[in-house]
């Protein structure tokens, strides 16, 4: 199984982060942007395993994994409420919006590699130098682009994996990942915690 | 025997499942979390560090180091003394949150946060201090919401603010790692400075960074408020001294208090000048905190032998001041079903006066205005650092008056509060404030009033606290 | 001598068990013998004789320290603040339904007015600025005084200009500017008067100790200079024009009095004048009382004798020999150097208007039949006019020349020319109602603070914008703390 995961190849993984990160800042669809988070951190996992092994990786995918399931049963459980509705994602006003946040990517995408390329990270590799900002700038991005909890929050989520990617290489000490692993998930009770107290608004 | 960090860290999380059963019943849970940090600023203020003690049966021993998965959490003079402030005032909190709710979570999650900072007092290795203090803040935004229904904008700035805090602070302490393995690479320093700096700004809510503090003010519980704004905040500048004592090449790099000089006048001058602007109490207040937040930091960042005194002097007058503010604000938000416009509050000092008198004087303190608790320090701060601002910046005697200016702008807008409370007739159905807040709060002003005349006894605190905190100089 | 401040205090919490105790009628009773009582704790014996009190040392961390002191000036002012307050209990003693926390307010502002002329520095000065404003606060919420926004606001201002002043003098570089700018504002020099009085009683007691702590403090540190003396005779010369054209409304001859005050001081020692400005303005105010005008409708007039107070207020302020206002006269002229002339003719001019509006407000007045109480109330302060007119070096402040022996006929010219003046003035000039109505209007200048409250509120909406913009409400705040850490690192 070791063997299996570690042979998927890093650029590729990262292309594929990049990709997802790309969806959870842009698109409207919340649940295209749950899976794309979810994927974030299955391929995330995937890096990890390769770097440090395969029970921290798996530990993140678990992390990843449980923040993904109370997420989507908070979205689920606001779209019962008419939150799509509330949040205007399918008023003319989304496709603007929408467009607003592609542009938005694409021009902060264009910035990273040359931001990655002047100031690369040091113990890692270019690829997963690569991946660390983008998923940090992606996050954050998605966070200032978004008012509702959910989907900032998404992005918040998305800028402490790209650190935790970065940070694995500098500290490998099993106590320090378990206890980020937990603000992780305290990060998406919290997420989902305020996402649900907003949900009266008008 | 039981060693003082477990019972510290033991005895507020020991009380967090008890009290979590008990929230629907909150003067019950609001008496037991009182009485637990009651306790333990007792015990911290009482027993010694240097030999065991006897406690209702039990060996104490205070001092004793602790090991927890190789890491040592040990009590020093400094942690002992924060320990004490910090419980003092979560005492004063839960004992006010008896009679004004601030949430069924307040109570439980209170001593939970508690705990964990009393893990980031304790524990001896900075890398955990800071994942300790980056968890409570996270738990903190559950009672920032508190429980209420509507905008969550204020608990979510906070929890983006800490998510953005801590990794810089992480990277910032490998960097230091690094250079203390390898130390003729300076560029690791320039590294380290800076990501410390941006970490501690956001948690400092140094400007531009400080949009959380408005935020929060604004929408969450105003004794919670109170709890991040003084508690919180303490914690990390015990975090940072304690950096500045640990790390000599920091407390002897000029470019680093030079720094905490800019930003604290920064802070000062965009507190002050955007408190006028304010419509409602809760904006007023996070700026008003902003401001005086400033003098704290310009204050460190002066180096003279006295700036570290005024600079805890100002922050323990800031916390008396956002206990008294917030009871007043808490009383006022109460009755006007949860509203803290001047629109909306126009002639409620008639009906709560004792809590808008809190409000306004807390206001006025943190401006540091004549005859409230924040002006002696106020004027030595000032005294300290417009003396100085204008040699170092060559800017002559311009900076003094900009900076009294700013803080008259705090005073200005509590004053236009101040109209809006007096004028006209209150709304109807405004309950006049609770008896026992109001002997609560007339208590605090009167305390107040003798410190700003009186402020001996509290310099005796500080002068202690002083000396065991190590004295940072370039 | 600093236990008439504590009779007050003690005062402050007696009053509220007494009104459970005994009726309101004699609630006033009560409060005019705590403010007798305060009174004569300062003028037993060793009152005037400097005593000093330390109240904190703030000691090691400050030099500075919280201390009160007593010499000769501020003797005065606290006897005359007392001196009001007496009058203004009196007063009431007739009136229904006063309530024991107005007493208690007025207590409290008698206070205040007291510590204020005892501090013995800058920085206990701002302390007891600031007991000031809060008896001010509390005798608004007790009362129907009140006082604009922005008249707080400059209060405000005030205090800084003072801290600055006790900064810049602990650190020895020059602070007179701000100490005269604070001097201005407590006074409440035109245009800075912002609070625009009713002609009601009720304001007379805070307005006159606000004023009168501001005209101690020009007393004490008596700023010159020629923009001093411009402002003060600008106000002089405004404030008698709006009281000519308003037939000598009690608020502006308080603009015009204090504006006098200011030039005097600029000039001369302004002692008199200060002291004159409080006696009698607080017997103009003593003039109004709520049945005077049902009687006047009724046609119940009282005795000639009984108008002898107005009188003697419309006297002293016109300057007549043998009055108080007439030695700050005396004072004023004689010190003006020769080439002033310009200065004479304005205050001269100033003078003609003001006397010109008394007159008319003596012959338009009618108090009708005074009660017992107003008798006593007006003693207070018609007793010590008389006093210190015909005796005055009692008011022992510089050396007071023996007047009738020492003046040249030019001066006795200059000192008697204004009252006939404002007799021809009043008796061959008539300015026409809409005339007077405009120019009155212009003068107050509403033209220019409505605008500028507008002006304020606008800049208000933008500056709140931007500075929700900037706490992250929206991209563009992002967008530039974005940029901000970017050239943070690259710096």
């Amino acid at each position: 199984m070791f063997a299996f995961l570690s042979s998927f190849s890093p650029k590729a993984i990262a292309v594929g982060l990049a990709l997802a990160a790309g969806i959870v800042a842009a698109i409207g669809s919340w649940r295209l942007a749950l899976l794309a988070f979810l994927a974030q951190y299955l391929l995330a996992s995937l890096l990890l395993v390769q770097l440090i092994g395969l029970q921290v990786a798996l530990t993140k995918a678990l992390v990843g994994t449980s923040i993904f399931f109370a997420l989507y049963l908070t979205a689920h459980q606001l779209s019962k409420g008419g939150w799509e509705r509330i949040e205007g994602q399918s008023s003319p006003q989304a496709a603007f919006n929408s467009a607003f946040r592609l542009l938005a990517v694409l021009l902060v995408g264009l910035a990273v590699p040359s931001l990655a390329g002047r100031y690369p990270l040091p113990l890692v590799s270019p690829e997963m130098g690569l991946a660390c900002y983008w998923l940090g700038s992606m996050g954050v991005l998605a966070a200032i682009l978004r008012e509702e909890p959910l989907r900032a929050g998404l992005g918040l989520l998305s800028f402490l994996l790209g650190f935790e990617l970065f940070y694995v290489a500098l500290e490998h000490s099993l106590s320090v990942l378990t206890l980020l692993g937990v603000i992780d998930l305290l990060i998406g009770l919290a997420i989902a915690y305020l996402a649900l107290a907003r949900r009266s608004l008008p | 025997m039981i060693a003082g960090p477990s019972l510290l860290i033991g005895l507020p999380l020991a009380m967090v499942p008890i009290v979590y059963l008990l929230r629907r019943w909150e003067k019950l849970a609001a008496f037991l979390s009182a009485v637990t940090t009651a306790a333990v600023a007792g015990l911290c203020l009482h027993l010694p560090l240097d030999r065991p003690s006897w406690i209702f049966g039990f060996v104490v021993d205070l001092g004793r180091t602790v090991r927890v998965l190789g890491r040592e959490f040990a009590l020093l003079e400094t942690g002992r003394l924060t320990i004490a402030f910090v419980f003092g005032v979560a005492t004063a909190l839960f004992l006010f949150a008896r009679w004004i709710s601030q949430g069924r979570s307040f109570f439980p999650l209170g001593l939970l946060i508690l705990g964990l900072l009393n893990c980031v007092i304790l524990i001896r290795h900075l890398l955990f201090s800071v994942l300790f203090l980056a968890t409570a803040s996270i738990i903190a935004v559950f009672i920032v919401q508190g429980g209420r229904r509507g905008s969550a904008e204020g608990a979510f700035r906070y929890l983006m603010s800490t998510i953005l805090a801590f990794p810089p602070l992480l990277v910032s302490i490998w960097l230091m790692e690094q250079y203390a393995l390898n130390p003729d690479e300076v560029g690791l320093i320039h590294s380290a400075i800076a990501f410390l700096m941006v970490g501690f700004a956001i948690f400092l809510a140094v400007v531009p960074f400080h949009g959380w503090v408005p935020a929060i003010a604004a929408e969450a519980p105003p004794l919670v408020t109170a709890l991040i704004l003084t508690v919180m905040q303490a914690i990390v500048l015990l975090l940072m001294l304690n950096l500045l004592g640990s790390h000599l090449w920091l407390a002897e790099n000029p470019r680093f208090f030079w720094t905490l000089r800019v930003v604290g006048l920064a802070m000062v001058v965009w507190g002050g000048f955007s408190s006028p602007f304010q419509r409602d109490f809760g904006h007023l207040w996070g700026y008003a905190a902003l401001n005086d937040m400033g003098w704290v930091l310009a204050s460190l960042g002066m180096t003279s032998p006295s700036g570290l005194s005024i600079a805890l002097w100002q922050f323990a007058s800031r916390t008396v001041a956002m206990v008294m503010g917030a009871m007043g604000l808490a009383v006022m938000r109460h009755r006007a079903r949860g509203e803290a416009g001047f629109a909306q509050l126009r002639g409620a000092a008639r009906r709560l006066p004792f809590s808008a008198a809190g409000l306004i004087l807390s206001g006025l303190s943190l401006a540091g205005f004549p005859f409230t608790i924040g002006f002696p320090s106020r004027w030595a701060a000032f005294s300290l650092v417009a003396s100085h601002v204008g040699n170092w910046l060559k800017l002559g005697a311009g900076w003094p008056l900009l900076l009294i200016l700013a803080d008259g702008g705090v005073a200005a807008g509590y004053l236009r509060g101040l109209n809006a409370l007096l004028s006209s007739s209150p709304d109807p159905d405004l309950k006049p404030e609770p008896a026992l807040t109001s002997i609560v709060i007339l208590s605090t002003i009167l305390l107040c009033l003798v410190l700003s005349i009186y402020p001996q006894p509290l310099l005796v605190c500080i002068r202690s606290a002083a000396g065991s905190l190590a004295s940072p100089s370039p | 001598m600093f236990t008439s401040v504590l009779v007050l205090l003690l005062g402050v919490l007696v009053i509220p068990i007494l009104d459970r105790l005994i009726a309101a009628r004699r609630l006033g009773f009560s409060a005019l013998l705590i403010a007798g009582g305060a009174l004569l704790s300062l003028l037993l014996p060793g009152g005037k004789s400097p005593s000093s009190l330390v109240l904190s040392p703030w000691r090691p961390l400050m030099e500075s320290e919280l201390a009160f002191k007593i010499d000769g000036l501020a003797f005065v002012f606290a006897v005359s603040m007392l001196l009001l307050g007496l009058t203004s209990f009196s007063l009431s003693l007739g009136d229904e339904g006063v309530e024991a926390r107005l007493y208690v307010a007025r207590l409290i502002l008698l206070a205040a007015g007291l510590s204020f002329v005892f501090s013995a520095d800058l920085l206990t000065l701002c302390f007891s600025w600031i007991f000031l404003e809060f008896a001010l606060v509390l005798t608004e919420a007790t009362s129907s005084v009140r006082r604009p926004h922005a008249e707080r606001m400059a209060q405000v201002l005030g205090v800084l200009a003072l801290m600055m002043a006790a900064f810049l003098l602990d650190s020895g570089l020059p602070f007179q500017t701000f100490l005269a700018l604070a001097v201005l504002i407590r006074i409440g020099i035109y245009p800075l008067r912002l609070w625009k009085l009713a002609e009601a009683r009720s304001q007379a007691l805070p307005y006159l100790i606000s004023t009168g702590s501001g005209l101690y403090l020009l007393v004490r540190t008596q700023p010159s200079s020629g923009l001093l003396t411009a402002l003060g005779l600008m106000a002089f010369l405004i404030g008698s024009m709006l009281a000519w054209l308003e037939g000598g409304s009690p608020r502006f001859v308080a603009i015009s009095q204090v504006g006098y005050a200011v030039l005097v001081g600029s000039v001369a020692r302004p002692l008199a004048a200060a002291v004159n400005l409080l006696l009698c303005l607080g017997l103009l105010f003593g003039q109004d009382r709520p049945e005077a005008a049902g009687q006047l409708r009724e046609g119940v007039r009282g005795e000639p004798w009984q108008r002898a107070p107005l009188a003697l207020a419309l006297v002293s302020l016109i300057g007549l020999p043998f009055t108080l206002g007439f030695v700050s006269r005396w004072l004023l002229y004689n010190a003006l150097p020769p080439q002033s002339l310009w200065i004479l003719v304005l205050s001269l001019l100033a003078e003609v208007m003001l006397s010109a509006s008394l007159l008319r407000r003596w012959l338009a007045s009618s108090p009708g039949r005074l009660p017992a109480a107003h008798w006593a109330g007006v003693a207070f302060l018609a007793v010590p006019l008389l006093l210190f007119g015909f005796f005055p070096p009692l008011i022992r402040e510089g050396a007071l020349p023996d007047l009738f022996h020492s003046a040249e006929a030019a001066l006795w010219a200059i000192l008697l020319s204004p009252p006939l003046g404002g007799y021809v003035l009043h008796r061959w000039c008539k300015v026409p109602a809409p005339l007077s109505a405009r120019l009155s209007s212009l003068l107050e200048l509403d033209w220019l603070y409505e605008p500028l409250g507008r002006l304020l509120g606008n800049a208000e909406a933008i500056f709140l914008g931007i500075g929700r913009a900037i706490e992250g409400r929206s991209y563009v705040g992002w967008a530039l703390l974005a940029v901000f850490l970017f050239l943070l690192f690259l710096w």
